[in-house]
């Protein structure tokens, strides 16, 4: 059974009196001890995903249809309360922009410890402090350093801090929000080894966000791709590089600097991503899609199947072996 | 001396120093240029690549009259940027335009995209007429890909993506026609799939307007795409200056060396080499003695925490500054198919 389990989520967010559809039929299965990357440019609802399936939707937005199965049991429509058992301990976050999200007057070492006091009330202040400095250490901050404050800190640190924190409830998920997005490559390449290595250590479960298909390769199983609040590709990283069938996939990679193919040969999406205010009909990519042809601008395109378990949802291939993911 | 380009550079710059003063107690100051050469040549794209806080912005500040020189010079074609006069600094201001990192912040929300583009054309007041205005602004947005021109002139710029507002920042920028465009990250904000777009335009219009494009970026990959040469800072000093391609493929430096080793590749079968650096950047309390990567560098040795190396020749138009220049034999990047894009 997958440790995740998210099919046909819908999330909508209400905006001065006008419904943003962020989530629009999402499917995708996470297996316990994989790691599956969540790609797809600004404003697709990577993040609402996320939070989510954090129970962390801000007051103006509410999963409105569909299910997220954690470890087998419902999380749509749980109770606040109720979700205090799983957030932190069964499935820890990293945030998007965590560098900049921690409390700067206040050393890291307690702010690590906090977390850990709230899932474990009856835990001693010296024992929670322990476990900080246990965690600080695992995710390589020098034991000198544990009591610094966050200004003394590089962003790759205060990332570094920003995982410890999703750790501290020992979770079996963890959610990971463009975790290197504004880092140098050198300490970029390195939270990403962390990342590898947790995993490894802890048997982790990771979600990883990104919209750069070029960081995800190396560490992730499963890639789902997400345009415009849908899912329009899944795959392992093996189909998604080798062979990807989705325009937007393809255009996606076509994106990315890649050193192999040479200079110069990197080409952008044009156009923009729609608003979810208003998505184009029919196929939400074909306003932007080199191969649209009259039927994606009408008809949104059903699920196929390919070898494995890649599927895409375009036009380009029929609906055969058709089955709503 | 760089020995790269023909003849005598736009820019020269030689031993500058940019130093702040620390404001909490006395202290160092922080050193963020520190004894910088540098020669930009006419037309070229040149791309100033370090991690954060290397000193890149302060670098290209200072080329700018934008941030104070502690000492050291710096020439733009005839005028001397320390020790502007009054009226060479109005013209260097028009002859050098910048396009900063944040097309989100760089904006006031109420004026409209016309007025944005405009504003340059009035402060320097290079419109005759109300219908000239109207023409240059509207040429501007075009040729940044913002069309219909008309249309987009009347927006604001909540109302476009970032790679819009960042199209606009460069049109603000052309209108005045500079020589010099000095853009400073301006893609690290934007996603990947607008970022290759906003590069062939830099360099579209490099090519159209005939300027000289300085581009800062951390990315190399960003840098690939789009330099003839690239100049590589660690914390305020440079560290090694050559073509693209002998920076990239052929790193001489240790620190570039692991620069290049750490871009990540869209190839789940890249085998990416485990990171020999040690530590971030911004670990380093203080500016450590001799080489300024040494206490990072997989390479140290007891030379180089005694010695500062000078940036020095490797190959033509190739200098790197480390103390073992000429022992060192770096394995090649292996993931990088090299050759110019033409
Ligand atoms: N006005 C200032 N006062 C004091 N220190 C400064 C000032 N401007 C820059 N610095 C310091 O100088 C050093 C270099 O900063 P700079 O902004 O030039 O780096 P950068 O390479 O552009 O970094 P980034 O990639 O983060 O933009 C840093 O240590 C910075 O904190
Ligand atoms: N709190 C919110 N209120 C209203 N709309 C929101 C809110 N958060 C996100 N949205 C909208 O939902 C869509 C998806 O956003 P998000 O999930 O943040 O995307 P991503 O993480 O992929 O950039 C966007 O159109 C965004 O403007
Ligand atoms: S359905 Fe049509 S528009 Fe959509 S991706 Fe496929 S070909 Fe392109
Ligand atoms: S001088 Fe020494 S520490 Fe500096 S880059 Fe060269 S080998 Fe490394
Ligand atoms: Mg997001
Ligand atoms: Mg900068």
């Amino acid at each position: 059974m997958a440790l995740l389990s998210i099919s046909d989520l819908t999330v909508d967010y209400r905006r001065a009196g006008r419904v943003i559809r962020a989530a629009d039929g999402v499917s995708f299965d996470i297996e316990r001890g994989s790691v599956v990357g969540l790609v797809g440019e600004s404003g697709s609802g990577k993040s609402t995903l996320a939070l989510a399936t954090m129970g962390l939707l801000p007051a103006n937005g509410q999963v409105t249809g569909g299910s997220i199965r954690f470890d087998g049991a419902e999380m749509a429509g749980l109770e606040e309360a109720q979700w205090h058992s799983v957030r932190g301990r069964r499935m820890g976050m990293v945030f998007q922009g965590a560098m900049n999200s921690l409390n700067p007057v206040r050393r890291v070492l307690d702010q690590v410890a906090e977390p850990i006091r709230t899932h474990d009330p009856g835990i001693t202040k010296a024992k929670a402090s322990d476990r900080a400095h246990d965690l600080l250490s695992l995710v390589g901050i020098p034991g000198d350093r544990h009591k610094a404050y966050p200004y003394e800190y590089s962003g790759g640190m205060r990332q570094r801090a920003g995982i410890a924190m999703a750790l501290s409830g020992r979770p079996a998920l963890l959610i990971a929000d463009e975790p290197v997005t504004a880092l140098d490559v050198i300490v970029q390449a390195r939270i990403l080894r962390l990342l590898e290595n947790l995993r490894e250590a802890l048997d982790l479960t990771i979600l990883f966000i990104t919209h750069d298909l070029g960081v995800v390769a190396r560490l992730c199983d499963r890639v789902v791709v997400l345009y415009a609040a849908r899912a329009v590709e899944e795959g392992t990283v093996e189909d998604i590089y080798g062979h990807p069938k989705h325009p937007y996939t393809r255009a996606l990679l076509q994106s990315v600097p890649n050193f192999a193919r040479g200079r110069g040969k990197s080409r952008g999406i044009p156009g923009t991503p729609p608003s979810l205010l208003s998505p184009p009909s029919g196929c939400r990519f074909h306003p932007r899609c080199p191969e649209a042809m009259e039927i994606c601008a009408t008809r949104s395109p059903g699920w196929t199947r390919f070898a494995g378990e890649q599927v895409a949802t375009c036009h380009l291939y029929g609906e055969e072996g058709h089955s709503n993911v | 001396m760089s020995d790269a380009g023909n003849g005598s550079p736009l820019v020269a710059v030689r031993e500058l120093n940019v130093h702040f003063k620390r404001s909490r107690r006395a202290g160092q100051p922080v050193r963020a240029v520190d004894g910088v050469d540098l020669d930009i040549f006419a037309g070229e794209t040149l791309c100033i690549v370090g991690e954060s806080g290397s000193g890149k912005t302060t670098l290209v500040r200072a080329i700018g009259h934008l941030a104070p020189i502690t000492s050291g010079s710096v020439r733009f074609g005839d005028v001397d940027v320390a020790h502007l006069r009054r009226s060479e600094l109005r013209t260097m201001r028009r002859r050098v335009q910048y396009v900063f990192q944040d097309p989100f912040e760089s904006f006031d929300r109420r004026q409209s995209i016309f007025s944005i583009v405009a504003q340059p054309l009035r402060v320097h007041k290079l419109a005759g007429s109300q219908s000239e205005l109207e023409e240059r602004v509207h040429e501007a947005l075009e040729e940044c890909g913002l069309e219909p021109a008309g249309e987009f002139a009347r927006l604001y710029p909540h109302q476009l993506s970032g790679g819009q507002r960042q199209r606009v920042s460069i049109a603000a920028a052309l209108v005045l026609r500079p020589e010099l465009l000095i853009a400073d990250e301006p893609v690290s904000m934007l996603d990947v799939s607008v970022r290759s777009d906003i590069l062939s335009l830099f360099v579209r219009l490099k090519q159209s307007h005939q300027m000289t494009l300085l581009f800062v970026t951390h990315d190399l990959s960003v840098a690939w795409e789009i330099a003839d040469r690239i100049a590589v800072m660690y914390l305020g000093k440079m560290v090694e200056e050559g073509s693209a391609d002998q920076v990239i493929g052929r790193p001489a430096n240790p620190y570039t060396h692991a620069l290049v080793g750490a871009i990540p590749v869209p190839d789940p079968h890249d085998v990416a080499p485990e990171p020999g650096v040690r530590g971030d950047i911004g670990d380093i309390a203080g500016i450590p003695a001799g080489c300024r990567f040494h206490p990072r560098c997989p390479f140290a040795d007891d030379r180089c925490s005694a010695m500062i190396p000078p940036l020095s020749r490797v190959g033509d138009g190739h200098r790197s500054a480390c103390v073992r220049n000429d022992e060192l034999e770096l394995p090649a990047p292996h993931r990088l198919a090299t050759g110019s894009a033409g």
